[in-house]
């Protein structure tokens, strides 16, 4: 698409909605296109391969996820944090071994407090965060019942990590280690005790993610050539089948000139 | 969990299907505080979509004829003196006429249980969801056994259809001889057999797909209850883009259109391309269409090729024009999509334009499908809603409106657990009235089948096609039917097999309706008694028909004492577009809130924030730690930032 556009300026603006092109870069990608795996995007600098990673958290309402991740991402912690809404969504890469992992971190948007969060919220997740307060033994119990409603709903081969969060609040514990790795252990889940507060344990957290997702395969088609509608950076980074047909498209217009002229 | 329910809102919604999402979007969006309940505990409604499972049981719970009794009266003394209720319905009464089939020999499935992605775990059903509330253990309890008969009435509307795999109670009716899918029945209790190595199913070699198989993969499908498709320039697409509501979905192009005739499936060759690569086009025949076609897209500009037509029908408008028999039949059925005898000539090029305009945005046919199924988008807008303070509630029946006597406006909703919320709009999907409400409507129905099949309806070099195939009616008069035959990438069915969906505007019951197309593009015989040529053919391996009532195009003046302050919006129409639900949801949404803009772009934050990628260049390494330099960006912080920065390109 973004070729078509600067090989074929004649076309309509419908096409560019869903593409665009600004840089030479963009323009390597596309010859590439067809080479590469819709999620990863080897980066031209660096020579890594970026994967993306949609992580989704899950968990109690006021155990520390959105906290987690506000660490993780900005390191950065607010005591005052107030329940999510608005705020559900951030991004991070990290390198892992020969790739960049970046991840996609969604949270509920509240949606999980009345136990109503939509399956489309697990769609395509890689890994789940699934977060309990180690001070609060019910916090452990709802946990278990995130992972069934993720064994319902989450992608099948889906990478989760409990987070047994506030750790620094030791004292008022409810929660053994030991139950929480008893039964990681039995769903094969990493486990980790961390506290947002302190910084512990977090980014190891996200290592563990990163460790246990498999490295791409240059011959799968990572998401099978679904389209993204709309302006956005995936637009231009995912080789969707809207590239390939723009492709087509610029193809089939000479085709047809050529078919008019002989008719 | 515990956690109350506010008792004031400025919209509640009763209802999570498309126009009741889309709407609760809207207002979340322009700052209204929402309240979205569903008495369902699944998103969507009749829009929704499901596992095999899911839909096994979404099949028994609807041949439960059982009427709900109001057996709990006390919400009555919460309505004031001043005040009258108006009940809401229980039990929708939506779906008829539902038979299924299992072409399979099922009683290999006797036993088998849908394998989940953490096998080891007992499954997390109806009882589960109900117990969520409870207390914990319980619940586990309740999960670990079978799941547990619900007697009560009003928690079989409570009961999760996404969990019927171990509905060691399914008993569905099956009249064909040859099958009984109660076989799935006594799954339940024996997890051991989870274990059992999933075969994958080769996509090379050509695998007979068993029953027990589909049972195993169940949750790989996502099965539509309404079959649409979204028109790559229609409502719907626009406003996904416009609200940036699209950024929640992904989508597959519809590959090909396909044609009925003579007893064959033929491929439709639409885009330009496809005109000069077809083989079953002579070139004559390519000119021909390529002329017509043209003239379509600004036929406005060429009134004297059509104004002697004007008022002919389309079909015999096209017999005018330089076109054999088989182009008219494409572009009569195919292309402009519409009936043989009613279709007027202005109305046949108006469609034919729609569609060639609709053409190339996103591939080479005019049609999008939404990756794991339609279901996904009413969710895609209750997300948006809830990430603007909406508050989602399933399972969460209403008793009643309460009406204020005096000003005949609703005041309030009572809902099912006594709570009585106050709120200044109220949005009610049809199937949530009464019938005193409902005594002057009068519902057209929608038939429905779905298929699952082993085989394409047109072998082409690729399996993984989307296609959508016209019908035409045998008897003239009658609707045509819409079939879409959806392949595993577009995450609605397991490998190697295809979801067949087929939907007409009702004349009876659906199985009435469908049925004869159903044999003639596919084998429905039990191996032994079928004909060699029956056995090219797609094999049917399991066959769902219903009857969905269409509760689209009403006058809101026939709904009996409809406060002005409350709205209903209407159940899936006929149509293959969506163009319908999103009109009624913008024009609810601009009666309640003239001044405020429908579904303004969400911010993107990818727009508000810089990429690391771009504000670190090559030296500051990838290598050492990004982490010190996160790209962080939140998503749509709510202060209504509409005004989202713009970033032409997000380049790395
Ligand atoms: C079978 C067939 C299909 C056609 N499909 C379309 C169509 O979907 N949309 C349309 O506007 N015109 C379509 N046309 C009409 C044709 O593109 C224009 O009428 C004419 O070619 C004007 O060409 P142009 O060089 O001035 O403009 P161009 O810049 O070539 O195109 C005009 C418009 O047509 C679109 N278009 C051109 N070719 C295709 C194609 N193969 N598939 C999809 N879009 C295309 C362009 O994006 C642009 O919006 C079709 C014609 C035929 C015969
Ligand atoms: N002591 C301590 N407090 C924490 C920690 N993490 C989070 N908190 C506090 O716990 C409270 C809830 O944290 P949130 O991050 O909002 O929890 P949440 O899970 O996102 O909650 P919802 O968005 O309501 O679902 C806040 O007051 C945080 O400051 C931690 O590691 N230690
Ligand atoms: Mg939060």
């Amino acid at each position: 698409m973004k070729g078509m556009k600067q090989t074929n300026p004649g076309t309509t603006e419908s096409k560019l909605e869903t593409v665009h092109v600004t840089s030479m870069d963009s323009l390597i990608k596309i010859i590439m296109l067809p080479l590469q795996t819709a999620l990863k995007i080897d980066n031209p600098r660096t020579g890594l391969a970026k994967h993306k990673l949609k992580v989704c958290l899950l968990g109690d309402t006021g155990v520390g996820k959105s906290s987690i991740v506000c660490r993780f991402v900005q390191d950065h912690f607010d005591h005052n944090i107030s329940p999510t809404i608005g705020a559900s969504f951030m991004t991070k890469t990290v390198p892992c071994g020969n790739e960049l992992h970046k991840f996609l971190i969604w949270d509920t948007a509240g949606q999980e407090r009345f136990h109503s969060l939509a399956p489309m919220y697990y769609r395509g997740s890689a890994a789940a965060v699934i977060v309990y307060d180690i001070t609060k033994q019910d916090s452990f119990h709802t946990l278990k019942k995130w992972v069934k409603e993720l064994k319902e709903h989450g992608p099948e081969n889906i990478v989760m990590a409990i987070a047994g969060n506030k750790c620094d609040l030791s004292d008022i514990r409810e929660v053994p280690l030991k139950d929480a790795k008893e039964y990681a252990e039995s769903i094969g889940a990493i486990v980790v005790e961390t506290s947002a507060k302190n910084a512990v344990n977090i980014e190891e957290l996200f290592q563990g993610i990163s460790r246990q997702i498999p490295p791409l395969d240059p011959h799968e088609n990572g998401n099978n050539g679904a389209i993204k509608l709309g302006k956005q950076t995936s637009q231009t980074e995912l080789a969707t089948d809207a590239d390939l047909d723009g492709v087509d498209i610029v193809l089939s217009n000479q085709l047809s000139e050529l078919a008019l002229s002989c008719m | 969990m515990a956690d109350n329910l506010p008792s004031e809102f400025d919209v509640v919604v009763i209802g999570t299907g498309l126009p009741e999402s889309i709407i609760a979007a809207a207002c979340a969006r322009s700052g209204q505080s929402v309240l979205h309940v569903d008495s369902k505990n699944y998103y969507g409604g009749n829009w929704a979509s499901f596992s095999f499972s899911g839909l096994l049981s979404w099949i028994k719970e609807n041949q439960q004829k059982t009427d709900v009794s109001d057996e709990w009266d006390d919400w009555r003394k919460l309505i004031l003196e001043n005040e009258e209720a108006i009940s809401l319905n229980k039990k929708e009464k939506t779906i008829q006429h539902i038979e299924d089939f299992c072409f399979g020999d099922q009683d290999s499935a006797e036993g088998v249980e849908e394998a989940g992605a953490l096998p080891k775990l007992p499954v997390f059903g109806a009882a589960g969801a109900e117990g969520f509330a409870q207390e914990s253990e319980e619940a586990r309890a309740a999960v670990e056994s079978t799941v547990p008969e619900s007697t009560e009435p009003e928690k079989a509307t409570g009961t999760e259809p996404a969990s019927a795999r171990e509905g060691s109670d399914a008993e569905i009716t099956s009249e064909d001889t040859s099958s009984h899918s109660a076989a799935l029945g006594e799954s339940a209790g024996e997890l051991g057999q989870t274990e059992a190595a999933v075969p994958e199913a080769s996509a090379q070699e050509p695998k007979k797909i068993t029953y027990s198989q589909i049972v195993r993969e169940g949750r790989r499908f996502n099965i539509d209850l309404v079959s649409k498709l979204l028109f790559s320039r229609g409502l719907l697409i626009d406003l996904l883009i416009k609200s940036n509501v699209s950024r929640y979905a992904e989508f597959k192009n519809v590959t090909q259109i396909l044609a009925f005739r003579e007893g064959k499936v033929e491929q439709v060759p639409c885009s330009r391309a496809d005109v000069f690569n077809s083989r079953q086009l002579a070139m004559v025949e390519k000119r021909m269409l390529m002329k017509f076609l043209t003239f379509c897209l600004d036929y406005e500009q060429h009134p004297e090729e059509y104004q002697d037509y004007e008022n002919s029908t389309f079909a015999e408008f096209l017999r005018t024009q330089k076109l054999t028999p088989s182009l008219q039949h494409f572009i009569l059925h195919s292309i402009a999509m519409v009936s043989e005898t009613d279709c007027s000539t202005l109305e046949g090029l108006q469609a034919t334009k729609k569609f060639l305009q609709c053409l190339g945005r996103y591939g080479n046919t005019p049609f999008l499908f939404p990756l794991y199924g339609q279901g996904e988008i009413p969710q895609c807008f209750c997300r948006l809603c809830a990430v603007f303070g909406g508050i989602y509630c399933l399972r969460h029946p209403v008793q009643c409106l309460v009406v204020d006597k005096e000003s005949g406006r609703c005041k309030a909703i009572v809902d099912h657990f006594g709570q009585r919320i106050s709120a200044k709009y109220f949005i009610v999907e049809d199937s949530y009235l009464s019938e005193s409400v409902c005594t002057n409507v009068h519902y057209r129905q929608i038939s429905r089948a779905v298929l699952i099949t082993d085989q394409s309806v047109l072998n082409t070099g690729s399996e993984q096609q989307v296609s959508i195939l016209t019908v035409p009616p045998v008897d003239l008069g009658k609707p045509a039917v819409c079939v879409i035959e959806l392949c595993s990438s577009t995450m609605t069915c397991m490998k190697g097999t295809y979801l067949v969906h087929l939907t007409c505007p009702s004349t009876k019951t659906a199985r009435e309706d469908l049925e004869p197309v159903v044999q003639k593009l596919f084998n429905v015989n039990t191996e032994k008694d079928a004909e060699n040529e029956e056995l090219e053919k797609p094999r049917v391996l399991w066959a769902v028909y219903f009857n969905m009532r269409d509760s689209s195009g009403i006058d809101r003046n026939s709904y009996d004492r409809l406060p002005s302050n409350v709205y209903v919006c209407s159940g899936p129409d006929s149509a293959l577009g969506n163009d319908c639900a999103v009109k009624q949801a913008e024009t609810i949404f601009q009666e309640m809130f003239p001044t405020e803009e429908f579904c303004p772009p969400a911010p993107n934050p990818e727009d508000i924030i810089y990429d690391e990628d771009e504000i670190a260049p090559e030296e500051s390494g990838f290598s050492n730690s990004p982490e010190t330099k996160p790209e962080a960006s939140t998503e749509e912080m709510s202060s209504g930032g509409s005004a989202a920065v713009e970033k032409a390109d997000n380049e790395e």
